[in-house]
């Protein structure tokens, strides 16, 4: 769509602009041709508002030759034809006008004059035609700015509101009751084991404020929220939750979003080994392989209940966090095979320096 | 004075049972029977030592809370116990029932039990069916059957089912090759059952539509449905209209 069309008052500012330019013209004509004030302003009024809508469609042409993309040679000669177009055109669409003039007024001196200002008229139209693709390329960087900008705030909005859901998650109040429960067990049987839980679920808690407050952590920092998590399931679950850690130390060192394979884990168990009567393995992977990072997280789930909508509905937050972080550069595949529930994600290898 | 309760403790997480088990050493007058980990136990336990009182953990693997109540006929009386499930409370609030939310502490626990002991010398111990009614409305369809078979319990998901065939006041499933009877009518099974996946071929027989290979003329105006495994199956003037109204004129 026109910039310039589609918006009436950017029109009629544009129109505003070539009123200047008929007072030239039309004083351009008084000096040089000794045209009469009322002949020049009858010959150079309509012709420029006519130009000034034989030049809207440079607009186009400015499009096709983007500025900074195009190389300056290919622009310059590009605009130049143009413009030495449009001002032979215009300077001969001058012609017929001056006829009808002529024709109207019984006065054949308006053809004359005009054959004189013919090459005046050919030049400003050159000129000016440049001055309006001049001023195109300013509007069309001005909507790109607004548009990244848009884009950008978009962007932001999104991921402050992935990160948000991520830790509404995290504190899953059943994750929390139900933790409480266990310490308010343990208390009497077996005060350490107590403390023991009171400390884990604090480093927990504090990792996951901390954490979450930043752009991204190393997968290393990821990693000693989730054993802290998992630690406290552990207590929970007992011999039915087996851990198999599996982290390969270059890895470690690779950003990542905040709590991002936190929902996952706590998929893994809620969903996976707390819905097996004998429990399970709950496993984690992470390597690195060549520029891109590889976290692989498996558990087993009871083939017999369907699938929780919650699940998909985690694993779809962490999809949209990745993609937010990596863009197309992003992975995150799961499967259901054979009783195994695997979640296995990919992103670039990007290190602090 | 006060008579003795036999009470059964279900939860998955061995660290509840054990603040349970703690709790109620306040109340000698309470016995635990049974302490199970799962619902399967829970359904054993309940059918063998007959308790008066069953702590019920909500989330179980398996087999939930509500499903463990599903099986039990007669429950004894219930205290749900849960962390945190929104459902659960509504439900529980709607129909007046014990629930004690973890973490919970001596008084509150006390609290329950005391007015367990006055519903029971009352002998106003509330029904479970109006709660496992709206949880089966919750899920529409029905995903899984469970059946209980003694002290042991069978949950056989729908997609395994071939077909299910009236036996007086029971219900026969019929599973990879195995039968499975459960005291039910069929109307009520039918109205429960995915009407996309299951068809009511006949007034005795509801089929996994998946499993039928064939719809054969087997003597004027009857047909047989030929199900993939060679069995044969009457179907009524009726289920070969729903029959066709599902397949359109392909059968």
């Amino acid at each position: 769509m026109h910039p310039i069309l589609s918006n009436r008052a950017r029109l009629v500012l544009y129109l505003a602009a070539w009123l200047p330019l008929a007072g030239l013209l039309a004083s351009l004509l008084v000096l040089q041709i000794r045209t009469s004030w009322p002949q020049a302003l009858l010959i150079a009024g309509p012709l420029t508002l006519l130009y000034s809508f034989i030049c809207l469609p440079s607009w186009y042409l400015c499009r096709v030759f983007p500025a900074g993309v195009t190389s300056q040679a290919r622009l310059l000669a590009a605009q130049l034809i143009a413009a030495l177009f449009s001002g032979l055109v215009w300077s001969a669409c001058g012609i017929p006008w001056a006829r009808i003039l002529a024709h109207v007024s019984g006065n054949p001196d308006y053809i004359e004059e005009y054959r004189a200002a013919i090459p005046l008229f050919f030049a400003m139209g050159t000129v000016t035609y440049v001055a309006v693709a001049f001023v195109h390329y300013l509007l069309i960087a001005w909507q790109e700015r607004a548009e990244s900008e848009r884009r950008v705030l978009e962007l932001a909005v999104m991921a402050r509101e992935a990160e948000l859901k991520a830790l509404k998650m995290q504190l899953a109040p059943h994750f929390l009751f139900n933790s409480l429960n266990s310490i308010s067990a343990l208390t009497a049987s077996s005060p350490k084991a107590a403390r023991e839980m009171c400390l884990l679920l604090g480093s927990f808690l504090r990792k996951s404020l901390a954490f979450g407050a930043k752009a991204h952590i190393t997968l290393a920092e990821e990693i000693s929220l989730v054993s802290d998590f998992l630690a406290v399931e552990r207590v929970r679950f007992g011999p039915r939750l087996v851990l198999a850690f599996n982290v390969q130390e270059e890895a470690g060192r690779c950003l990542l979003p905040p709590l991002l394979l936190q929902p996952l884990l706590e998929n893994a168990v809620t969903h996976g080994v707390a819905q097996m009567l004998e429990g399970g393995t709950v496993s984690l992977e992470a390597r690195l392989n060549g520029s891109r990072v590889t976290v692989i997280v498996t558990n087993p789930y009871d083939p017999d209940s369907q699938p929780s909508k919650s699940t998909g509905l985690g694993v779809q937050n962490v999809r949209g966090r990745l993609e937010t972080a990596f863009g197309a550069e992003a992975r995150l595949e799961i499967q259901r095979e054979g009783g195994l529930f695997t979640v296995r994600m990919s992103f670039p290898a990007v290190t602090d320096r | 004075m006060s008579l003795t309760l036999k009470a059964v403790i279900v939860d998955d997480e061995e660290p509840a049972r054990l603040l349970l088990r703690e709790y109620l050493t306040a109340h000698p007058d309470v016995e635990i029977v049974a302490e199970c980990a799962n619902g399967f136990e829970a359904v054993k336990a309940v059918g063998e030592m007959k308790p008066d009182l069953m702590f019920l953990d909500i989330q179980m693997p398996k087999l939930n809370g509500f499903e463990v109540l599903e099986l039990l006929d007669p429950a004894p009386f219930v205290v749900f116990v849960t962390a945190y499930d929104e459902y659960a409370l509504r439900a529980f609030e709607v129909h007046a029932l014990d629930y004690l939310l973890k973490p919970f502490g001596q008084d509150r626990f006390d609290e329950a039990l005391t007015r367990v002991r006055e519903r029971l010398e009352k002998g106003s111990v509330p029904s479970f069916a109006p709660l496992l009614k709206d949880a089966a409305a919750q899920r529409k369809w029905l995903d899984r059957v469970l059946i209980k078979d003694g002290s042991k319990v069978h949950v056989i998901p729908v997609d395994k089912i071939d077909y299910v065939e009236a036996q007086d006041d029971y219900v026969c499933f019929r599973s990879a090759g195995k039968e499975y009877l459960k005291a039910q009518s069929m109307n009520d099974l039918e109205s429960l059952l995915d009407p996309a996946r299951f068809i009511r071929i006949h007034r005795g027989y509801i089929l996994n539509v998946e499993r039928m290979a064939r719809i054969e003329l087997y003597a004027k105006d009857s047909r047989v449905v030929i199900l993939q495994d060679g069995k044969q199956l009457p179907v009524s003037r009726t289920g070969y209209q729903r029959l066709r109204a599902m397949f359109g004129g392909e059968v």
